[in-house]
């Protein structure tokens, strides 16, 4: 078990935990059994059958955010997330993971969302039914969270488009809303397949897929891929989509801009899709502004606090993650935070007051007034 | 594996609950297997070999030093062994609880308290790694100064209690020059600070505490001086022919008063390592294991192992000279000047200059030699770094003498790293095959037994800034001699029940206890 990843399992345990400084977890806890080095080494010991494979080994899996900072800052690249996605993957399939796990399929199984709500209903009301009647090769992926959480950043998506006048974007009308991401993050393997194979037969008509939700490009991109469901280039960042616009459209700005914003990096869009420079740059082509950056800004993101299912099982800690996060946001006496995952947001708009808290797009919107023509 | 059921009395159990709460502590299997060991070696060869050190028996989170004081207040009543433990990046077995007990781990103290831009100094908790730290300070535009290779898992008051030293402690001082005023928990269950006393005249108390290694007291706040971060930093390197010619060439340059902040001398091997991995990408095989892995393709490394003086004298052979690297740092003009001056004297003692690129490519990867572990056990070496130290009539004998007689066992390189007025340190690097659980086990105790008799032989000290922990703990009658009864006077005092870190820094059994009182 878990032999092919035997080198990184070996590394971390012979490691000095080089990489302690960087997991907010461990700065957060303490706990040396939920640093990086201690999950592996204890994952090694159980590759090893010197520990068995139990109720606790799988709960141990949990109490990661799969943020990669541990990665980042590791001289051999080694990378924990993934040994702990097979790690729950084994867990759930030999009934072994935490209730709160199974509890959340149970939830996810009423309508293919994590909210347990019919999202495609709500996604009505959030954008006009024109949206919805075009037969169009492109098609806007809201993301379950997206639509949820924050469904304004669906309507500023669409109004943008609009004064962009890009008016061949349709939006995803199948009643799955969900690429599938919460359930294989969770371990769970064969309902992630089942849902991904339903939605590559739908995504596969489209030429394009765009999406806001860093998460779901990596998921719809990457992991689809590995289950021989690749949707290739069809899939498509938000960012990536808006660049050559924004570039070459002639729009007017709102002069009301000049706010001071702080631009938080979620882990999945630096560390999963390396976009760094891309949304700073359409920042600064369309405003001007240069983002004030956190103390750790880019590939050195710090976490919200809510990646992958780490808040599922651990919901102060994630919260306490958030709010050292936070607290740097007022120590610079900064009001408005711009950042691009839906799960990010959410877990800011939670643990501030007075904050504002916006995508991206969002933001582009409020400060783009119309094309010029 | 095996792991210990915990032994704890339930009344004490259910008093560090309703002192830190449930998430405040811990007694699962697996959260103890994580607090058997530090970085220490030996630990690390077991764990090669499925084998654990003892387990504590539990494991505490406080947030703040009124809830250490209970802690000790608890463990003191119910007669339980402590252990602080800050990163776990000790080298000398210093967290493990030897005799069970309570693991303290700091890590929850992790905060900047005060950061005096005037007087420049800086108030942090015990708990805060040197990373974070140092980050925090660089972003204020100031440094502190310290950066031990393991700054990235190291914490504050694992500085404080093994006398840690950074790689520029030549210019900035080991964490004892730079410590101003610190508050303490001791075993008695008091909180001490330091601060009325160091600043009137009399004893510096920051210096009965630090070193201590957790067998008197749980540092829980320390002040620091800081500096602001330099003006410019210059960088160079020389090739000397043999290493008593560089280490004579260094002396003359610290005893000029000249203070470069890296002074990095590398013998033979060491040097042949530092110019080989020149410019490396990211993703490159580690440097050590780069080098030993050509040998490998030529003979087995293992085999070549089997004798490892012939692997030395090869190396020896094939290499040409040994290099040293500097680093200046601080006001343009004087940084210039002492450039000068140190590069006068290197020639005039018949080195050969190598431009500043070995010693900048040496800053850029700083750190990476730390990760050089992993890669090195996993193809079946062990490896580990002996750092002692001496005045400067020692060094050349103490070099030429470890390397021989260590060579016998190991293969072996080495750097004098740390230098001032009076001496340095020399840090031996030795790797060796791993044959067999108790085999290796064994040879590594006697390497470490050679290494520690030798020194103490050759009038050098058995350790410069990696603490002495249960490694080096036997040795330490011969290092303090009759200066031991200090130490014994205080352990009675400070820590009457014998509950703090037991087994560490010098044996303290009852009858040697009872002789002291
Ligand atoms: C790769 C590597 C490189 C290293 N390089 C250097 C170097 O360049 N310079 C250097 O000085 N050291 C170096 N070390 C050794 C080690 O990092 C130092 O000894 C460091 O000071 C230990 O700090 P820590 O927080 O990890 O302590 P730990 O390992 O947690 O503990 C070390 C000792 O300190 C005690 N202790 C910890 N915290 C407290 C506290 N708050 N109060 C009282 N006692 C406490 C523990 O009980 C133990 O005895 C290196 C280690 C590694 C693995
Ligand atoms: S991820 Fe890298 S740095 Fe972290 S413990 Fe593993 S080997 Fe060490
Ligand atoms: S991925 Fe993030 S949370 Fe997980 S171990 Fe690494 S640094 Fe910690």
């Amino acid at each position: 078990m878990l032999d092919q990843f035997e080198k990184q399992l070996e590394y971390c345990t012979y490691c000095p935990r080089l990489c302690q400084s960087a997991c907010p977890v461990l700065a957060t806890e303490g706990n040396e059994a939920h640093a990086p080095w201690g999950i592996m080494q204890t994952l090694n010991m159980v590759r090893r059958g010197e520990i068995p494979f139990d109720e606790e080994i799988a709960a141990l899996s949990y109490q990661c955010l799969t943020c990669k900072a541990c990665t980042e800052q590791c001289h051999h690249g080694n990378e924990i997330p993934p040994v702990l996605h097979e790690v729950r993957k084994l867990a759930v399939k030999h009934d072994l993971a935490p209730p709160e796990i199974t509890g959340f399929l149970e939830k996810f199984h009423r309508h293919n969302n994590p909210f347990s709500k019919d999202l495609l209903q709500k996604l009505k009301k959030i954008v006009p039914a024109k949206y919805f009647q075009k037969d169009t090769p492109v098609i806007y992926f809201a993301s379950c969270t997206t639509i949820a959480q924050c469904p304004e950043v669906i309507r500023d998506t669409f109004e943008l488009f609009e004064k962009l006048k890009i008016d061949f974007v349709g939006i995803y009308p199948e009643s799955i809303q969900c690429c599938g991401y919460p359930l294989i993050t969770g371990g769970l393997e064969d309902e992630f397949v089942e849902l991904a194979e339903i939605n590559f037969n739908t995504f596969k008509q489209y030429k394009t897929i765009i999406t806001g939700s860093p998460a779901c490009v990596y998921t719809l991109r990457e992991t689809y891929k590995e289950y021989a469901l690749g949707l290739g280039s069809r899939v498509v960042s938000i960012n990536e989509f808006l660049e050559p616009y924004l570039h070459n459209i002639n729009y007017q700005i709102k002069k009301s801009i000049r706010t001071k914003i702080i631009y938080h990096d979620p882990c999945y869009s630096c560390r999963y899709l390396h976009e760094v420079d891309r949304p700073r740059e359409l920042i600064g082509q369309v405003t001007g502004i240069q983002p004030v950056e956190f103390n750790h800004h880019g590939e050195k993101t710090a976490c919200s606090g809510q990646g992958g299912c780490y808040s599922i099982m651990n919901k102060d800690v994630s919260d306490q993650i958030c709010k050292v996060r936070l607290e740097e946001v007022y120590e610079k006496n900064i009001q408005t935070i711009i950042t691009q995952c839906p799960s990010c947001i959410h877990k800011f708009r939670k643990n501030s007051n007075h904050l504002i808290i916006k995508d991206l797009v969002s933001y582009l919107n409020d400060c783009i007034e119309g094309t010029k023509d | 594996m095996i792991i210990e059921a915990p032994r704890i009395k339930k009344a004490f159990l259910a008093k560090i609950e309703t002192l830190l709460g449930s998430n405040g502590y811990s007694t699962k299997t697996i959260d103890r297997f994580n607090y058997t060991r530090d970085s220490n070696f030996r630990s690390t060869i077991k764990a090669y070999y499925n084998k654990t050190e003892a387990a504590p028996d539990l494991i505490v989170w406080p947030k703040n030093t009124e809830q250490v004081q209970k802690l000790v207040k608890l463990a003191i009543r119910h007669r339980v062994p402590i252990v602080p433990f800050g990163g776990g990046s000790g080298v000398s077995g210093g967290t493990i609880a030897v005799k069970g007990g309570m693991i303290i781990d700091m890590k929850r103290m992790h905060r900047i308290l005060k950061l005096d831009t005037k007087n420049l100094l800086v108030t942090a908790q015990a708990g805060m790694l040197g990373k974070i730290l140092e980050d925090e300070l660089q972003r204020q535009g100031y440094t502190l100064g310290h950066f031990p290779s393991s700054i990235l898992c190291a914490s504050l008051g694992g500085y404080l209690a093994a006398r840690s030293a950074g790689q520029q402690s030549s210019r900035y001082g080991k964490i004892e020059d730079m410590v101003r005023e610190m508050e303490v928990v001791t075993g008695r269950g008091e909180i001490v600070n330091t601060r009325d006393v160091s600043n009137t005249s009399g004893m510096d108390l920051n210096q009965i505490f630090v070193g201590s290694e957790g067998t008197l007291c749980l540092f829980t706040t320390a002040t620091l001086k800081i500096y602001p971060l330099p003006e410019t930093q210059n960088f160079q390197s020389v090739r000397f022919k043999n290493m008593r010619t560089a280490i004579e060439a260094i002396r003359r340059i610290m005893q000029l008063g000249i203070k470069p902040s890296v002074v990095r001398l590398y013998d033979k091997l060491d040097s042949l390592l530092l110019l080989s991995t020149k410019s490396p990408s990211r993703k490159k095989r580690d440097d050590l294991t780069d080098i030993l892995s050509k040998l490998i393709k030529y003979q087995s490394l293992k085999t070549a192992l089997a004798m490892p003086q012939f692997l030395s004298a090869l190396v020896h052979a094939v290499s040409t000279g040994c290099v040293v690297i500097f680093v200046f740092e601080g006001h343009k003009r004087i940084v210039k000047e002492e450039e000068r001056l140190v590069m006068e004297i290197s020639k005039n003692m018949g080195g050969e200059t190598l431009g500043p690129d070995p010693a900048k490519h040496w800053m850029e990867n700083r750190y990476r030699v730390s990760y050089e572990a992993s890669p090195l056990f996993y193809h079946g070496l062990f490896t580990d770094t002996i750092e002692v130290a001496g005045t400067w009539d020692v060094l050349p004998v103490l070099y030429k003498e470890m390397i021989k007689s260590l060579s016998q066992h190991a293969l072996i390189m080495a750097h004098l790293s740390h230098v001032y007025m009076d001496g340095g340190s020399f840090y031996f690097t030795f790797v060796a095959p791993l044959t067999g659980s108790k085999k290796t086990e064994i040879l590594y105790d006697k390497i470490w037994d050679k290494a520690m008799k030798l020194v103490q032989k050759l009038g050098g000290v058995i350790s410069h800034h990696h603490g002495i922990g249960r490694l080096k703990m036997k040795h330490m009658a011969t290092e303090w001699g009759n200066g031991a009864e200090i130490y014994l006077k205080l352990k009675h005092y400070y820590d009457p029940y014998g509950i703090m870190n037991p087994g560490k820094l010098y044996s303290a059994d009852k009858k040697i206890m009872e002789k002291a009182a």
